[in-house]
């Protein structure tokens, strides 16, 4: 389809006598030279009409796709497992800290694990507390050379600040608490 | 059983006014939102910029990039639900930002087991006999490219072109050969608060804290449930 920048035509919008010259505009209309229907002659649908509905879709022979080669992005990995841990204790003398996991893929039970410390990242060691949240994901990675390797990645929860909504939620449970300790 | 993805990201796209300039390292690090070996990264990374106009901040494990009208952050590599904290604690620190919409993005790229496989589900998510009537298939393939569906609650009457939608893509995957890559945004508006209670960026950090697990659990159970359907014998 091919392009041609002459103008074509001028318009003018129709427009009261007094005012014709001022808003009279011109148009540049590039000029189109269409070989659309050299290149895709349409069949007729009505005389190669086929039945619209199938029970099983239109076989049909494609050729096979090239063989190309497989794009291996360096460090693109599966994701097998995202777990959502909470510190329940830590220990300091053995370097460990006792933490309930729950996995947020497929169907897999929460459980309680004990981890060592040494799988926390320098940054994050100020977090370790009991009630912390850290996350621990685990992929499997496929290296430009086709290694396959293991990725395991423990990080905290950094929430500075409460949410006005968290704040909310926690004042009417507590709210609710007084009122049951109350009616006893 | 569910389906293993191959490839898996996940993103959140907020969209207001934003003030790109103050989204600097030392800015999300004294916040706390970054430790410090992230931030350390993130300043001699290639790509860290900090202006009027944009801001671009990246560690090992996501991407931020904020606009005047948006702030993105995409995980690197894998779902990661820090994006989450990340996101819920800027717009909690930064309370009387306008916030307008939230988008909760997920993607993932499936292997199939075969070519052939591969070919029906685009067969069956797009089913080429119409088309072939006037592309007749000894001398015309017909692929699908893209295919997107918003799902909106409601019967098609009652259809509105605004509100809470999800949109659901499928097309071919770039990364991995004989792949079907899915995509899923829930996207949702935020509209003026009739309480007053919460401004309108506490209520889109609320959006974000409540609904990104159940979101990515939905997209992930759908990606999987539409191929186990659509490659059924």
């Amino acid at each position: 389809m091919g392009f041609e920048t002459d103008i074509v035509e001028r318009a003018s919008f129709g427009v009261s006598d007094t005012l014709s010259g001022v808003f009279d505009f011109g148009v540049f209309q590039p000029k189109v030279t269409s070989d659309f229907a050299q290149k895709w002659a349409l069949t007729d649908a009505v005389e190669n009409s086929l039945p619209v509905s199938q029970e099983k879709p239109l076989l049909v022979d494609r050729a096979k796709p090239k063989d190309v080669k497989q794009l291996r992005p360096e460090g693109v990995g599966t994701v097998l497992q995202v777990l959502e841990g909470r510190v329940v204790s830590v220990s300091y003398e053995e370097q460990t800290m006792e933490a309930h996991l729950t996995p947020k893929i497929g169907q897999v039970e929460d459980h309680v694990a004990e981890i060592d410390l040494g799988w926390v990242n320098q940054q994050d060691k100020d977090l370790i507390q009991p009630g912390a949240v850290f996350y621990i994901t685990v992929s499997k990675i496929i290296t430009k050379a086709g290694n396959v390797q293991s990725l395991n990645e423990l990080r905290f929860r950094r929430r500075p600040v409460w949410s006005r909504r968290q704040v909310e939620t926690i004042k009417a449970e507590a709210e609710s608490f007084w009122n049951s300790f109350n009616s006893i | 059983m569910q389906r293993s993805a191959e490839i898996l990201g996940s993103s959140i796209v907020v969209v207001g006014a934003f003030n790109p300039a103050i989204f600097s390292v030392d800015w999300l690090e004294k916040q706390n939102l970054l430790g410090k070996q992230d931030a350390e990264g993130a300043r001699h990374a290639d790509n860290y910029l900090v202006t009027k106009e944009v801001a671009t901040v990246e560690t090992e494990w996501f991407v931020l990039q904020v606009l005047k009208d948006r702030l993105t952050i995409n995980s690197k590599a894998s779902l990661h639900p820090g994006i989450v904290d990340l996101v819920v604690g800027v717009l909690c620190l930064l309370a009387h930002t306008p916030v307008n919409a939230v988008g909760l993005n997920f993607s993932a790229h499936y292997r199939m087991e075969s070519v052939d496989d591969y070919h029906r589900v685009g067969d069956l998510a797009a089913p080429k006999e119409v088309w072939h009537q006037f592309f007749p298939s000894d001398s015309h393939a017909i692929g699908l490219m893209n295919l997107t569906l918003r799902i909106n609650r409601g019967s098609r009457d009652e259809m509105r072109t605004g509100g809470d939608c999800i949109n659901l893509t499928l097309q071919p995957s770039a990364r991995i050969h004989a792949g079907v890559a899915f995509s899923y945004n829930d996207h949702h508006e935020v509209g003026e608060q009739e309480n007053g209670k919460f401004s309108k960026a506490e209520f889109a950090a609320s959006i974000v804290e409540q609904e990104w697990k159940p979101s990515y659990e939905n997209a992930l159970r759908l990606f999987s449930e539409t191929l186990d359907r659509l490659l059924a014998k």
